[in-house]
């Protein structure tokens, strides 16, 4: 099947692009002033205007969306259309105790339908592969996008389920799976785990592999595309916020396209908030200029970016951005999942009524496990002279956090003179 | 009559329980009977001493967490049969046994037997109607 839209759109014009994008950043404006409070009570605060905005550079006006406003206003107040409007309604963790919940009009469906086919496309996705979605619970969401998506490629898809790494071998060997989408962390650990259940990469029909949620280092992409003997496609989305595909690899594999005609993307300084040299690294903020249900104006992403300015050979004029590793915020990526620290605390706090003094967590990522470990300094609080008690909390915490994060969860008890510093990550 | 234990957090570690043993040796204070409860990734240590409130304060003072708790001290007869009335008595009321351990005692022919029970005034009530006395803790701590 040929690409689902004429290709004109992403090689349309600079120009002509920016104009397009200044009409929607426009409309966009004025129906979150209109429809949704916080958006005017910020603007008000800011002494900005929607009609102030006149260029695309005026964006810079405007003020930031943090992932905290989106946990403070659950779980509809950033909806800028009435319920009725809305189809679907996504929830992913927030950084509180609440989730974050997004909406979707019908239209926001066939825009993310469009959105994620046009990165699936650009992969080289066709009508006579297989595909298989293997990610973690915390990203149920693209699994539900990339199936549709497919699905109106017209692939044969293999969704989302909750499989042990063994029987999602099976399946990838047996079904003969040719695109697979998952994690960069999942496919290492699959790697790994091949050579050690006897499946030899060569007897798999896998072709190509689709990497989301965790940007994709020059190494890891080499070693398994040689493990595999395939290509690997990096794609970059929200996982909190609508969804996956935002930006994504082309034939070139030298940065991701972004889908400027529906986000507008700016990389600012994470400390200053001011717009960075074109070139240079800084934090990826964006504004849908499409979404209808669930806009987001100058959403800080926490993601570390730069963009890359010559233009792309393959003839695409979307610009494109380098996803550099590590975070500009308090957060941790596990899985794909971003997980964030006042989260791990929120958490904590709802179930043990406190927390405790001495607290750390890290990311622990290797080839064989990847999870959050969290230590907890057993202070005067925790304690108890009764082993049920102590492990009871153990678990508690562990549940509360797998359950409300998505990721697996490790959680040991500590002597606190065995540890230093505040609670945070260690 | 309450006797004390001394409660105390160790990871699963080598050289943790040594150190409180030389913590306490170096404040001279003596172990009267001990207990480890563990698990794989930590342990809770249980102390009978002769100074429970300085053998708190040391360890605190090394950086150990530490809990005083009430447990019931009771002098069993050193023989077939001596613990099981104790423990048909809990049983038949509906009382948990938290946790027990004992040390023999060279004199007197009888077994000090450490309870914590859930709940401990129940338990109380039960051993006095029984008329199963508890050990003076002056007793327990310094003989």
């Amino acid at each position: 099947m040929a690409d689902h839209e004429p290709m004109d759109a992403q090689r349309l014009d600079p120009a002509k692009r920016a104009q397009r994008q200044l009409e929607l950043l426009q409309a966009t404006l004025n129906r979150v002033h209109r429809a949704v409070p916080f958006y005017k009570d910020r603007f008000m605060e800011n002494r900005t205007e929607p009609g102030e905005v006149e260029s695309l550079k005026d964006i810079a006006k405007l003020p930031f969306t943090f992932r905290s406003h989106l946990a403070d206003h659950y779980p509809y107040g950033l909806f800028a259309v009435p319920l009725r409007d809305i189809v679907r309604i996504h929830t992913a963790p927030g950084l509180g105790v609440h989730p974050v919940v997004s909406g979707y009009t019908r239209q926001d469906l066939s825009t993310w339908k469009e959105i994620v086919q046009r990165g699936l496309s650009a992969s080289g996705l066709a009508a006579t592969d297989i595909l298989q979605i293997c990610l973690d619970p915390g990203l149920a969401n693209w699994g539900r996008d990339y199936k549709d998506a497919a699905e109106v490629l017209g692939a044969s898809v293999i969704p989302l389920t909750s499989l042990s790494l063994e029987k999602q071998q099976m399946v990838l060997s047996d079904y003969k799976t040719s695109v697979l989408v998952t994690t960069p962390t999942f496919a290492a650990q699959l790697a790994a785990g091949l050579s050690s259940s006897g499946i030899h990469p060569n007897e798999l029909a896998l072709r190509s592999l689709i990497l989301v949620g965790e940007p994709l280092s020059r190494d890891a992409r080499t070693s398994l595309e040689e493990t595999f003997g395939l290509t690997a496609w990096s794609q970059y989305g929200l996982s909190d916020v609508p969804g996956p595909a935002v930006a994504f690899e082309c034939e070139e594999h030298e940065g991701m396209h972004v889908n400027e005609d529906h986000f507008l993307p700016e990389i600012v300084d994470p400390r200053t908030r001011e717009p960075v040299a074109e070139g240079e690294e800084g934090e990826l903020v964006l504004t849908t200029l499409t979404t209808r249900a669930f806009p987001l104006i100058r959403f800080a992403t926490g993601d570390r970016m730069r963009f890359i300015q010559e233009p792309c050979k393959c003839g695409r004029t979307l610009r494109r951005v380098q996803w550099l590793p590590g975070r500009t915020d308090d957060t941790a990526v596990i899985r794909g999942v971003k997980v964030h620290h006042d989260q791990i605390l929120s958490h904590v706090e709802r179930v043990l009524g406190f927390v405790p003094e001495r607290f750390k967590f890290r990311a622990v990522q290797d080839e064989r496990a990847s999870m959050l470990e969290v230590w907890m300094g057993v202070d005067d609080h925790l304690f108890s002279d009764e082993v049920k008690v102590l492990e009871g909390s153990v678990q508690a915490v562990s549940a509360a956090l797998s359950q409300e994060l998505g990721v697996p969860v490790c959680v040991r008890l500590k002597e606190t003179s065995q540890m230093n510093g505040r609670a945070g990550w260690v | 009559m309450h006797a004390e234990q001394i409660s105390v957090f160790l990871e699963n570690k080598a050289g943790r329980l040594a150190e409180v043993g030389r913590i306490l040796a170096d404040a001279s204070i003596n172990i009267r009977a001990l207990s480890l409860a563990d698990t794989s990734d930590f342990g809770v240590l249980r102390l009978i001493v002769d100074q429970p409130e300085t053998a708190r304060q040391v360890l605190k003072d090394n950086g150990f967490t530490v809990r005083r708790t009430e447990v019931v001290a009771v002098e069993v007869e050193d023989r077939p049969g001596g613990l099981l009335k104790i423990l048909d008595l809990m049983d038949n009321a509906g009382v948990n046994i938290e946790y027990m351990y004992a040390y023999a005692n060279p004199q007197g022919g009888r077994a000090i037997m450490i309870f914590r029970f859930d709940p401990m005034d129940k338990a109380e009530g039960l051993l006095d109607k029984a008329g199963i006395g508890r050990m003076d803790p002056h007793d327990l701590y310094s003989r």
